[in-house]
């Protein structure tokens, strides 16, 4: 015989502790000491995320733990660290799905540690600053003070949509091989980024940005590994970014390749009323809004 | 130079010694498959005979070329992964390129041995 929940029995079953999973953090305390790992017990109930585990630990068990966070919803880019081996968004990590006892929690590879799960972005943003992340076209005035839009079809924008889609969390930054070995690479996050400002039609500096990263430890040190795709949160693929900007360079150096840049759309053509229209009938019922 | 002419030529190396390489397999360790034996492809004097034949001599020298090119760009990619400052950097690439440089005139300096001794091995 079925029956059916109510919503009490539902907030019963979200409030209920399904079981206690141990949080091993690796603790640095930013002195410079070799770091340490520390075990908390959480309670974890259905719907619990990694960074509710971090909270519920914040509160109730050690309020010196430190991790950065903000918009608790993938969005923000700001809790990534290394759960359970893997590289992603504690936000974003439901505990029982991860299906173990015990959760190993670390900052991120591959950036120095500030203290506990902070790690120190600065490289990641220094890379992505080095790619110009904006559009630059010749009519400065015409960006500054915008009158009318850039033309670009809807095939024009998908070709680089996904490329927006980046929160610069820094994960894939921490899965890159090549990062690991050498801290100079450019990195997946700047090349993604790259590759979208190459294809964006409106962008007008095409030329230059074959040449930011055409060097010794430019786009061409990534191996293809895909690690950075596999553990983007938001579905980017940051390989394809590379391998695209390979191919623009490419192409632009050996095959003088150029890029087709997209010019404001005409002036819209105010409406004229035709003659002999009939006028609509009278409205039967009010608008309520 | 820009990295992407060295990386460029790396990949058209790459290709091409797919093709040449494949065919020196095939002449040296399939040749059964062509109704010669294999140990008749590796016997001295027919060993002595190819190196005396101008065409064997240029395809085995652009092959050299191509696969030390390859090779020392692979190798030079590799070291310059790790943390080197940036003068070490070029140091290495010169390093690399000159051991690449000497092999390949060690190779040719053989392969004009070998076809300078026509007379003598055939």
């Amino acid at each position: 015989m079925s029956r059916t929940r109510s919503l009490s029995d539902i907030d019963i079953q979200m409030d209920k502790v399904i079981r206690e999973v141990t949080f091993r953090i690796l603790r640095y305390n930013g002195t410079g000491e070799p770091p340490t790992e520390r075990d908390y017990t959480v309670p974890v109930k259905r719907g619990m995320t990694v960074l509710d585990g971090l909270l519920y630990i914040k509160e109730n068990l050690d309020g010196s733990v430190s991790f950065r966070y903000s918009c608790r919803m993938g969005v923000c880019g700001s809790c990534g660290m290394i759960i359970n081996g893997k590289p992603a968004l504690a936000c974003q990590t439901q505990i029982l799905d991860l299906d173990r006892d015990v959760i190993t929690l670390r900052p991120m590879d591959n950036y120095p540690n500030i203290k506990d799960l902070v790690p120190d972005l600065t490289n990641l943003f220094e890379k992505h600053r080095r790619i110009k992340p904006y559009i630059i076209r010749p009519d400065r005035q015409e960006l500054d003070h915008p009158t009318r839009e850039y033309a670009q079809s809807p095939e024009e924008l998908e070709a680089f949509l996904q490329f927006t889609y980046c929160i610069k969390c820094g994960l894939c930054l921490s899965a890159c091989p090549t990062v690991a070995t050498d801290p100079q690479f450019i990195g997946p996050q700047a090349l993604g980024q790259l590759a979208r400002y190459m294809i964006d039609n409106r962008d007008a500096n095409f030329d230059e940005r074959c040449d930011l990263v055409d060097d010794v430890h430019g786009v061409w040190r990534c191996h293809f590994a895909g690690a950075c795709t596999e553990v983007c949160p938001k579905g980017v693929d940051p390989a394809l970014g590379a391998q695209l900007v390979k191919h623009y360079i490419l192409k632009h150096h050996w095959f003088g390749m150029k890029k087709k840049v997209t010019q404001l759309i005409p002036e819209t053509v105010s409406g004229t009323r035709r003659e002999g229209i009939p006028e609509p009938p009278p409205r039967t019922v009010e608008s309520t809004t | 130079m820009k990295e992407s002419r060295g990386w460029f030529l790396f990949m058209i190396a790459g290709l091409l010694l797919f093709v040449l390489l494949g065919a020196h397999l095939i002449g040296m360790h399939l040749s059964s498959l062509f109704g010669i034996s294999y140990e008749k492809t590796l016997s001295f004097s027919h060993v002595a005979e190819r190196s005396a034949n101008v065409a064997f001599t240029i395809f085995y020298l652009i092959l050299l070329a191509l696969a030390l090119f390859h090779g020392s760009y692979g190798v030079r990619a590799i070291l310059l992964e790790l943390p080197w400052s940036q003068g070490r950097e070029r140091i290495i690439t010169w390093i690399v390129a000159g051991i690449g440089l000497l092999f390949f005139g060690y190779g040719v300096w053989a392969a004009l041995a070998a076809l300078g001794q026509k007379g003598v091995f055939v």
